[in-house]
């Protein structure tokens, strides 16, 4: 299994789509000690998962919007054993959303593109940039899922692979994963946030912001993660379990 | 410590706290371990010991001197890695002890150690004093250990300045057209510093004033003074220009993905590469002179989120910020020099 050699830029992602070849380096596979799976057919078994979900799929754009916590069940389920350190390498994640599952990212996040409709590479590059009147270079909103960033929410909340697969490391458990995704506002307001990292915070806050407010409104959400940030400036979140931080989320 | 007002009471001491590798062939250079160096070993065992001066005095009268009310946790932490967890010391006697294991394949570049101490129950509110579990009161200092070559020195790092040829191959955007200047910055690096070079290639002349040495007040020093601030100045406004047009630039990006107000302040300045943060930093008081020193970093971020005119409005400044940035104040140097100059021609 391969990764980039350096971070993709917006420029290099245009010059991937126009057919450059960027280095690439191995990847520590951890097979040894988790599986006894190759490494490239779990991803190759990852890329035909997922297609065949986008197959199966409805031409309707609503409902791969409301299949994130399918497709986050699929990608942790295939990609869990690499070590935590190449699961936090960005240029990892670049890799795979590029060589494996752009079908996926496209289908997902491009407003114009239909679900699983392959596109030319001139069409890509014309998605993912456009001058406006005054020949400023205009970016698509796209290069963020396929490039993610630099910071920690990059990983959990920006890069469209990523961001399905780290939620469910932290949540371990598909219903929450579910709740988390039902409303998009909710996965952000966790995860753009430091608490996202602990997992029992994170986990009350799913479990606990809807019965706070039935309606789940966003304005709502992101005050209450707001809240709870706040409250981790005092409180240390490390040591909490997730009763005590229902507590805070309640008061 | 954090720069936060705590309402509760909290140490008044730093937790002492010390970390040793077990392995003897490894040693932390200050609190610094560079883990990455050693290539053989794939896991780092760590004894923590902590020391904590007058610990019961966070707790109010009624609950002094009972442990059972305090933890002190050993925190590691790593925000590349996704990572954090707390290990809770054991007291033995006066001393607070834990080992912790950190395996290569888990962490990425730098992992935090401190200690803390933090209130273990839910106690009876009482005026000062903390009364929430999980509320901390006390600190140590932060060990780091490296689990990558870090990109950069993390901080006051200097820019390194070389003299190069402009007709040369290492220089070679200049070649054509730039190759009789006197010195150029590459901000081109990516993450790493932006280099100064000074052309090998100058007269002779100039390339001996400018490397002249003396502190000594003449002609030639004072010249000299002058070059360098005229050097200074140009380069410290692309580097200051570089760095807010970015943030403002990661701004506006994160703003399109419809987070709130602070998850973008902080999205767009986690993203910005470790010498353009320094350079805000350490200048966003000079940007922003009417906000209080420590709150000018934070006035300055949301101001470049709250008015889209920030970024032309300090440009605007960005000269007279420059003017007013190095130990030498520019207006000082260039009157020193007229002085100079004007005192020699009247004898």
């Amino acid at each position: 299994m391969l990764k980039f050699e350096e971070i993709l830029t917006k420029e290099d992602l245009i010059d991937y789509f126009e057919g450059k070849d960027f280095k690439t380096i191995e990847v520590d596979n951890g097979i040894e000690k988790n599986s006894n799976q190759n490494e490239y057919s779990r991803i190759e078994e990852l890329k035909a998962k997922i297609n065949n979900s986008l197959r199966t799929m409805s031409d309707d754009k609503k409902t791969i919007l409301k299949s994130d916590a399918h497709f986050s069940q699929t990608i942790f389920e295939q990609l869990q054993y690499f070590p935590r350190r190449e699961l936090t390498d960005i240029r990892f994640w670049q890799y795979i959303g590029l060589k494996y599952l752009q079908n996926y990212i496209w289908s997902r996040w491009e407003k114009s593109v239909k679900i699983n409709t392959p596109l030319k590479n001139n069409e890509k590059i014309k998605i993912i940039k456009s001058t406006n009147k005054d020949d400023e270079d205009k970016w698509s909103s796209i290069t963020t899922r396929f490039l993610g960033g630099t910071s920690l929410k990059s990983l959990t909340s920006r890069h469209a692979i990523s961001r399905l697969f780290w939620p469910h490391h932290i949540l371990e458990d598909h219903d929450l994963v579910k709740l988390c995704f039902e409303k998009q506002d909710i996965a952000v307001a966790v995860f753009e946030r430091q608490y996202g990292m602990h997992p029992e915070a994170a986990k009350s806050f799913i479990k606990n912001i809807s019965k706070k407010h039935t309606g789940l409104e966003k304005k709502n959400i992101q005050q209450e993660a707001k809240k709870l940030n706040r409250y981790f400036a005092t409180i240390n979140a490390d040591y909490l379990d997730q009763n005590s931080i229902k507590k805070l989320i309640f008061a | 410590m954090p720069d936060i007002f705590y309402q509760h009471k909290i140490l008044e001491k730093t937790i002492d706290l010390i970390i040793t590798p077990s392995n003897i062939d490894l040693k932390f250079s200050g609190n610094i371990l560079d883990f990455y160096k050693d290539e053989k070993k794939e896991e780092l065992k760590l004894d923590a010991s902590a020391k904590v001066s007058d610990i019961y005095s966070v707790l109010p009268n009624e609950y002094k001197d009972q442990p059972e009310y305090l933890d002190l946790l050993l925190l590691v932490k790593s925000t590349k890695s996704i990572f954090r967890k707390c290990y809770i010391l054991e007291k033995k006697g006066n001393i607070f002890k834990t080992t912790l294991n950190l395996n290569k394949r888990d962490w990425r570049n730098e992992v935090e150690i401190s200690a803390l101490l933090t209130l273990k129950k839910d106690i009876k509110e009482q005026n000062g004093y903390a009364s929430n579990r999980g509320t901390k009161l006390g600190w140590s200092s932060s060990y780091k250990i490296y689990f990558d070559e870090p990109e950069e020195k993390s901080g006051g790092a200097s820019m390194e300045l070389k003299w190069e040829s402009f007709s040369g191959p290492k220089l070679s955007w200049l070649n054509e057209y730039y190759n009789e200047d006197v010195y150029t910055l590459d901000i081109s690096r990516g993450n790493k510093m932006p280099k100064i070079y000074l052309n090998s290639d100058i007269d002779n002349h100039l390339r001996s004033l400018i490397e002249e040495k003396s502190t000594r007040s003449s002609r030639k020093t004072s010249s000299r003074d002058l070059i360098f601030q005229t050097i200074f100045n140009s380069i410290f406004t692309q580097l200051l220009t570089d760095s807010l047009i970015d943030l403002h630039n990661n701004v506006q990006e994160h703003e399109r993905s419809g987070s709130d107000k602070e998850v973008v302040i902080e999205t767009a300045w986690d993203e910005l590469v470790e010498w353009k943060k320094k350079m805000i930093e350490n200048y966003s008081h000079k940007i922003l002179p009417s906000s209080r020193k420590k709150d000018a970093l934070e006035n300055l971020k949301e101001k470049i989120y709250d008015d889209k005119d920030a970024i032309s409005e300090i440009s605007r400044k960005i000269l007279n910020i420059a003017q007013n940035s190095s130990d030498y104040n520019t207006q000082k140097v260039f009157t020193d020099h007229a002085r100079l100059l004007l005192r020699e021609e009247k004898k």
